[in-house]
């Protein structure tokens, strides 16, 4: 049996069915259309004022939200925003990451979004697992639930902002990018989550933010595969 | 058109400028259709789909990076109008009609007449057999083999890893190899009867859970000489 080296070899003897379509000329300029499809289409500029806009949107909604449930005591401790300033700048070195496009301006490859889809997660719970420990006593089942509520209201309109600007942006993998590009948002969400929220519970620290970077990867994952795709 | 003309073209047409279209559609229409029909087995339904990609890119062409190529970007999309076009007919499960008829068979006469032949009907097994591989490893070797693309464009338009690129257009490559190698072994008085042999192993590769795209004929919109012999519905994924 041949093993994989014969392919580079042996692969132009095998001929092509549909020489004939690509032997044609090219069409003469004026046999094709004199321009581009009647309806409206965003051009590049356009589309970058728009993400920079939501960008700032979704920030802006993030801080007014955790300004208005009242802002922690020991915000500007070290102990406090290190984590946060940690935090917020792997969010958007992420973004970064999943965004940007690559050589010949193709998309970042399929590993690396993988690899980002379930790193943040999996990241998250075990820095929240090595930071807190478990309270005593426990905090009331009614705070847990108001700090998930919390945490979802402060996603929701990153999550939107972000599925209105990536719709039919993704060449391929377009679930895998999605979930990648909603999990490090809900990352994002986290940093505003816990400028106001000041538990020392290992299931709060847990629980509220993980909500947003779960939710952030599953609806990331729908939206891209239903509207993602290019 | 060469690359860098191509690409610039792509830029202006993402910044807005109308009249870069044109370019475009002149330089890779043909390209796009040939694709198309390679994963399709179709050339009407390649045309629609060619159709159906310039309206995504025109759409898209705010995506497009900046200073990047524009034929992966191209084929990407063409990849995604096929893969649509795929999982719509599959839920529809529409009814089909036979497809194209395909080429007028080819002046037999003579010493030329005769390569013609062979030639076309090395092609015509060699698109039969594509057309029942897995579409993962059919699309796999279009892109390396036809089209041209490096192993990491492919990859990017796949959304996959050059290794599975590899693999995948590797494998399908043996089997396009043996089908050849049973071809040349055929006598000639029996390539006529052959052809059942080879439905037959088609067929087969059917039962072993593959998904041919050859497996309908497909509704077609117009029929008429002179087309290539290309026959086949989309295959989902």
């Amino acid at each position: 049996m041949a093993n994989e080296h014969d392919l580079l070899r042996g692969i132009e003897d095998i001929p092509d069915p549909a020489a004939h379509l690509a032997a044609r000329p090219p069409p003469a300029l004026a046999e094709g259309p004199a321009e581009g499809p009647a309806e409206p289409s965003l051009t590049r500029p356009a589309r970058e004022r728009r993400a920079l806009s939501a960008t700032l949107a979704g920030l802006a909604w993030i801080l007014l939200f955790s300004w208005g449930e009242g802002l922690r005591d020991d915000l500007g401790s070290p102990r406090v925003l290190v984590p946060l300033a940690v935090v917020a700048v792997l969010s958007g070195l992420g973004l970064l990451l999943a965004l940007r496009p690559r050589a010949r301006g193709l998309p970042a490859s399929v590993r690396a979004i993988q690899a980002l889809a379930v790193a943040v997660p999996v990241g998250f719970l075990a820095a929240a697992v090595v930071r807190s420990g478990v309270a005593d006593p426990p905090v009331p089942l009614e705070l847990h639930l108001r700090c998930v509520a919390s945490a979802l209201c402060t996603a929701l309109v990153p999550f939107a902002l972000a599925a209105l600007v990536l719709r039919r942006s993704f060449l391929s993998a377009p679930a895998w990018r999605g979930a990648a590009i909603g999990s490090l948002c809900g990352l994002g969400v986290v940093v505003g989550l816990e400028a106001h929220c000041a538990p020392d519970d290992l299931r709060p620290v847990a629980a509220p933010p993980g909500p947003p970077i779960g939710a952030g990867a599953l609806l990331g994952a729908a939206a891209g595969a239903l509207r993602g795709r290019a | 058109m060469d690359e860098p003309a191509l690409n610039a073209a792509m830029d202006r047409y993402a910044c807005g400028d109308a009249r870069a279209f044109p370019e475009l559609h002149r330089a890779l229409s043909a390209r796009l259709l040939a694709y198309l029909t390679r994963m399709c087995g179709s050339e009407t339904l390649a045309g629609d789909l060619t159709q159906e990609t310039f309206l995504r890119m025109h759409r898209a062409r705010s995506t497009f990076a900046r200073g990047g190529a524009v034929a992966p970007w191209a084929y990407a999309i063409a990849r995604n109008a096929y893969l649509d076009h795929a999982r719509a007919q599959k839920h529809r499960n529409t009814e089909r009609l036979p497809s194209d008829p395909g080429a007028e068979p080819p002046d037999a006469h003579g010493a030329d007449g005769e390569a013609v032949a062979i030639a076309s009907e090395t092609a015509r097994a060699v698109e039969r057999v594509l057309l029942c591989l897995p579409a993962s490893q059919r699309e796999a070797f279009i892109l390396l083999r036809y089209e041209g693309l490096s192993v990491q464009d492919a990859a990017a338009v796949l959304g996959t890893t050059a290794t599975a690129v590899k693999l995948r257009a590797f494998r399908a490559y043996e089997a396009l190899r043996a089908a050849l190698e049973e071809l040349k072994r055929r006598p000639e008085a029996e390539r006529g009867a052959g052809r059942s042999v080879e439905n037959r192993s088609v067929e087969k590769g059917m039962e072993k859970g593959d998904r041919p795209a050859a497996a309908r004929p497909e509704r077609s919109g117009r029929r008429g000489k002179g087309q290539a012999g290309v026959r086949g519905g989309a295959d989902g994924e």
